[in-house]
């Protein structure tokens, strides 16, 4: 798609887009502290709210006596979950649907369930949360999913938890992809816990009957939690509108878009005031909790500002799911793939967990290939394990089962698997597209000459320190999603051009990359936009991803450049001008250096608005014009190779590099090494991509080398439910992540970009170094008592050689 | 963090006195007892906290006559960067640095890291979710439930209201195999102990310490065990986190086999409900190795298999068994090995 207006894969000479070390708006305000998160936000006079948590893996509320809660002195309000005030708001747009807004039936240990009490302080509320006299009917639940596939195991979900009728319907991209299928026509309807569905392409018989060999190999991926660093919280109360009629809502503590609240609340938008901005950190997840939600509905309630806010072990949502993948690779002799079938046992978690065959299905490594003969076959089974929220973190787990089918083939015929990935992998345009990919070329050439690849089949090479070296290898697409119509306004005013924006309400942070594209086609400096943080403002960082941001940024460049065009066009008017008015009085106006020039005959650069043809002449940006004016853009930027092909197009791609060092005798993995070679299409803000890589990365060492969800056998409880316990890995523990940065100017966000997003997460690099070593998988995490028993060095009895 | 009533104890005296009350509990760095209190994890939330720092001259670190004596509030921190410390007993300096994480050892204490309570996940489950053993509950959920973390060497059995109970937790305390392998003695308000008898599994209790009673010193005595010990600690993370295992090893005293010659003492933490002395290494090292120098490979490689002796390990936590092994030959090594120049 060309530019409308501005430079896109055009403009060579970048004076403010790629600059290093831009100083970060967002990141001044966290690392001072000056930034908001949900759980900073006090009120004077406000009260508290806690919401009752199951101590069971399943189980309904049956019967609450309330009454010793709310004889405590300073407990104000206990409302249960039949409360008819649940029914004054509407379910969260994004969230799906509960038979009733506070359950009765907690689906996982933790749940929100039966009960919210409000009182004075938060230490009351525990009070009366142990005050409360709850008759639980403990249920069956399901964290084993291998169990869960049995037929005779009776259904943990009754009719009212049915979610099929929030399912969209498949949809059909431009190119006749089936995409963002639930599920598919010929399914079979869901039996028991489990729903089956088949996405089937090509022709599998033909495809084994042109392989040479059968590979079949598990990939199993465990679930890991998102932990939000900063807890789920608000503070609302309610006052009345000075300029209107009707109440307006004032929630603080980063909720999102505030849309969601004005819906669930049945409110205008301009009725909900929303100043706090900052959401922490997150890895993906769109939705809010019910800490977020329901401190409105207690406050019209009380009549007084209420604030409801997790704790720690209430913010151990799931990110990623559990899948148990069996693949069955179709391979020549020379190691082409004619036919791929993976038969997954993926955990559906609790109702209303993010579905993970959505993309994960539509999406992954094995449409790059050129093989056509692919099946998959998921049994998504019904669990007590977790709940995750609305995302797509998911969508870099699916990758891998293709990275250990390539290594394997590689480790099957003595070679190299980076040869084995550039034989099977597809040409730019389509599946049947027979050429190189240029950007997986310049990862894989700057890769190996950066790692000094040199290949050794598994066990095949010993440190000098006498532990065993693993390498790795894998590449992924760089895509960019852009979902959704972006919208960007930018005004001249007082000679300053303002920027507002809602900034960074879903914890993406964008907001520095778009000012330094504003300020790229304006011809001014980053330092000469003024952002406005506005609740009210169209702009927000979120994009639909945070690798959204480059398809976003066109929009802005857009933008720019029609603020640009209207500031030329003023420059040029106001220039013709002989005098200035003021009331009945005329004043003589000095001529101006732009005097006799049309608006296409000047330009802005460097803070000035000059004539091209003569740079003297020329007047400073900030007196460029007294008027007013605006640009507003609002529209889809390009649709990207990713949003048309889900791997059957290619054009900006990554690879990830790894070398590990294994001790076999305490089963401890070292992380030697671990490179990521990207092409971004192009750099707009470095320190934003290094931080989104370093952050990813950072996520994969530690699901692979550290955390792990854990629940007890017996009870269904997660045991490991902080920081502590669960282990996400500290600085000390993983290597600064190597970065080389290419820019092929061949995605079609802002000037070429693409961008990152999750894809350089995975679930087994690490662990297909670490098979690289030792010879044998260990499934993730790896840490070292896993390793140690992969190795058969478990023995139980003392005393034993 | 429910309300309680909290008091600055201007003596020990005062201390005990509230403690025995019921419904107290200590408090000094804080490193165990604020967590405890955040998860609301004892059956009865206390309704009194106790301040031991408020106590004058029970933070000091000094040598006398040939020994290392540390009074029972001073912060690892201190010990880690002590001059005394470091040229007395490097080891018990390299245990206390290891611990948590640096903010930490800036407020807990020697003391307190002695008297933990145990890690186990289950007895930390927040909100008293299980009525284990160690809170005078029916059973031990560890036993049939996740023990990757728990005792190789089998359950502690102990009194408890209503009858004998048992519990497979370990102790995880990052000070306690130091001071044992170094043959410390403690003192508490009302007797000395040695460091070995110190620990104990108890209703919400680690140690033997009675209500009332509080550990004031820690002395390590002159018997060459300071100058030859050696730590080494095995966890997941580099930093805040608690080892799975940690153990000593030192050489000191007198040798039962060898007159003259020092004898072995080495103690493992994290393995069993208390610090576990390797009985069956030590004997092993003092028959064979009077001396660092006749340490051999195959002697050391088989100090770390009788230092497993009598273990049972659980399916999910037979890894200990390995690194025990392996830590200790490594540690065997190290020690017979020339020094550096």
């Amino acid at each position: 798609m060309p530019d409308l207006i501005g430079a896109n894969g055009q403009r060579e000479d970048f004076r403010v887009v790629g600059k290093p070390n831009i100083p970060g708006l967002t990141s001044y305000a966290m690392a001072t502290g000056v930034a908001k998160y949900g759980a900073d936000f006090a009120v004077p006079g406000m009260l508290f709210a806690k919401i009752l948590r199951s101590p069971y893996a399943h189980a309904r509320v049956v019967k609450i006596d309330a009454a010793d809660a709310l004889a405590i002195p300073g407990v104000t309000d206990v409302v249960l979950w039949d409360d008819p005030i649940w029914s004054e708001i509407e379910f969260n747009p994004i969230g799906g649907r509960r038979p009733s807004y506070l359950p009765s039936e907690a689906h996982q240990e933790g749940a929100e369930v039966g009960a919210v009490v409000v009182a004075e302080s938060e230490a009351l509320c525990d009070e009366a949360l142990e005050a409360l006299k709850i008759e639980w009917e403990v249920l069956p639940f399901i964290i084993d999913l291998k169990k869960g596939l049995s037929s005779e195991v009776p259904p943990i979900r009754g009719p009212e938890w049915d979610e099929s009728g929030t399912y969209a319907p498949p949809s059909v991209t431009s190119d006749g992809h089936t995409w963002m299928a639930v599920h598919y026509p010929d399914d079979p309807p869901k039996a028991g816990n489990v729903s089956v569905t088949t996405k089937s392409e090509g022709d599998l018989d033909a495809g084994w009957a042109q392989a040479d060999m059968i590979l079949e190999y598990n990939v199993n991926l465990h679930d890991v939690v998102s932990l939000l660093p900063n807890p789920q919280a608000s503070v609302a109360w309610w006052t009345d509108n000075m300029y209107k009629p009707g109440k307006t809502l004032r929630i603080e503590g980063a909720v999102g878009r505030r849309g969601a609240i004005a819906t669930m609340y049945r409110l205008p938008d301009d009725n909900v005031i929303q100043e706090g901005v900052f959401q922490g950190g997150k890895y993906c997840d769109w939705g809010l909790r019910m800490a977020q939600e329901i401190t409105p509905l207690l406050a019209r309630r009380t009549g007084r500002p209420v604030r409801c806010c997790n704790t720690r072990e209430e913010n151990f949502d799931l990110c990623v799911n559990i899948r148990l993948a069996s693949v069955k690779l179709g391979v020549t002799s020379e190691g082409l793939i004619t036919a791929v079938e993976d038969d997954s046992i993926i955990d559906h978690g609790t109702p209303n967990s993010s579905e993970m065959t959505t993309y994960d299905r539509d999406w992954n490594g094995y449409y790059t290939l050129k093989c056509e003969n692919i099946r998959q076959i998921y049994s998504i089974v019904d669990s007590n394990r977790g709940f995750m929220h609305t995302c797509g973190q998911f969508v870099p787990y699916s990758w891998d089962m293709l990275t250990i089918g390539i290594y394997l083939i590689a480790e099957r015929l003595g070679r190299d698997p980076v040869d084995i990935a550039r034989l099977n992998l597809h040409g730019p345009d389509s599946q049947k597209d027979t050429r190189l990919v240029p950007s997986f070329e310049a990862c894989v050439e700057e890769g190996q000459r950066l790692m000094n690849w040199d290949w050794h089949p598994a066990g095949g090479r010993r440190l000098p320190d006498g532990r065993l070296h693993g390498a790795s290898f894998r590449y992924q697409m760089c895509p960019r999603h852009s979902f959704l119509k972006y919208f960007t306004k930018l005004e001249y005013r007082g000679g300053v051009v303002h920027f507002p924006t809602q900034g960074p309400i879903a914890g993406w942070f964008g907001t520095e990359c778009f000012t330094m594209i504003a300020a790229e086609e304006l011809g001014i400096d980053f330092e000469d936009i003024c952002v406005d943080y506005d609740y009210r403002a169209e702009h927000t960082d979120e994009a639909g991803g945070s690798d959204g941001v480059t398809g976003h940024g066109w929009v802005v460049k857009e933008c720019a450049n029609i603020l640009k065009k209207k500031i030329l066009e003023a420059a040029a008017r106001e220039a013709q001008e002989t005098t200035s008015r003021f009331g009945p009085m005329e004043f003589p106006k000095p001529p101006s250096p732009l005097t006799g020039y049309t608006a296409e005959e000047l330009d802005i650069m460097d803070g000035r608005v000059f004539v091209k043809a003569d740079p003297e002449k020329f007047v400073p940006f900030a007196q460029a014009t007294a008027e007013t004016i605006t640009a507003d853009y609002g529209g889809h930027s390009p649709k990207s190779a990713w949003a048309t092909g889900f791997g059957r197009k290619l054009d900006t791609m990554n690879t990830s590099w790894c070398e590990v060092a294994v001790d076999e005798e305490t089963g401890e993995v070292e992380i030697l090494k671990y490179l990521v070679v990207a092409d971004v299409g192009k750099v707009i803000r470095r320190t934003s991509l290094e931080s989104q890589i370093d952050q990813v990365v950072f996520f994969s060492q530690g699901c692979q080398l550290m955390e792990e969800y854990i629940l007890d056998p017996e009870t269904g409880v997660k045991l490991n439910g902080n920081m502590l316990d669960y282990r996400r890995p500290t600085t000390l523990d993983v290597p600064v992540v190597d970065k080389e940065i290419l820019e092929l100017r061949s995605g079609d966000g802002a000037y070429g970009a693409s961008g990152i997003a999750h894809n350089l997460a995975n679930s087994h690099l690490i662990v297909t170094a670490i098979h690289n070593a030792v010879g044998v998988w260990v499934d993730p995490p790896a840490t070292p008592d896993r390793v140690l028993k992969a190795l058969g060095k478990c023995e139980r009895e003392g005393g034993n050689q | 963090m429910r309300p309680f009533n909290h008091i600055n104890a201007a003596s020990i005296a005062e201390a005990g006195e509230a403690l025995k009350k019921g419904g107290a509990v200590a408090v000094a760095g804080g490193g165990d007892l604020l967590g405890a209190l955040k998860d609301n994890i004892f059956p009865e939330y206390p309704r009194t906290v106790v301040n031991l720092k408020s106590i004058p001259g029970l933070n000091y670190i000094k040598f006398e006559d040939g020994a290392l004596k540390l009074g029972a509030l001073t912060t690892l921190a201190d010990i880690a960067r002590s001059p005394i410390v470091g040229e007395h007993a490097p080891a018990l300096a390299a245990a206390a640095k290891s611990a948590s994480s640096p903010a930490l050892r800036e407020t807990t204490t020697i003391g307190g890291n002695l008297c933990q309570l145990p890690r186990c996940w289950y007895f930390r489950k927040l909100n008293n979710r299980f009525d284990c053993a160690r809170k005078g509950g029916e059973r031990c959920f560890a036993l049939t439930g996740d023990n990757r973390y728990h005792s190789v060497f089998g359950g502690a059995g102990f009194e408890a209201p209503g009858g004998q109970r048992a519990c497979v937790a370990v102790n995880q305390g990052e000070l306690a195999p130091v001071l044992i392998a170094m043959a410390a003695r403690l003192k508490t308000t009302t007797r000395e102990i040695e460091a070995f008898n110190f620990f104990d599994v108890g209703v919400l209790s680690s140690t033997v310490l009675e209500a009332g009673e509080l550990l004031t010193e820690i002395e390590i005595p002159p018997l060459g065990f300071a100058e030859t010990c050696r730590y080494r600690r095995f966890a997941f993370r580099k930093s805040i986190d608690f080892p799975i295992i940690n153990l000593s090893i030192a050489r000191g005293g007198e040798n039962p086999n060898s007159p003259g010659k020092p004898r072995w003492h080495i103690c493992i933490g994290g393995v069993a409900p208390t610090p576990h002395i390797a009985k069956a290494a030590e004997e092993l090292l003092n028959v064979n190795a009077p001396s660092a120098a006749d340490l051999t490979p195959e002697l050391a490689q088989a100090a770390g298999v009788a230092a497993t002796e009598g273990a049972r390990a659980f399916e999910s936590n037979a890894y200990k068994l390995q690194l025990i092994k392996t830590l200790i030959k490594r540690e065997l090594l190290a020690m017979s090995a020339p020094p550096a120049d």
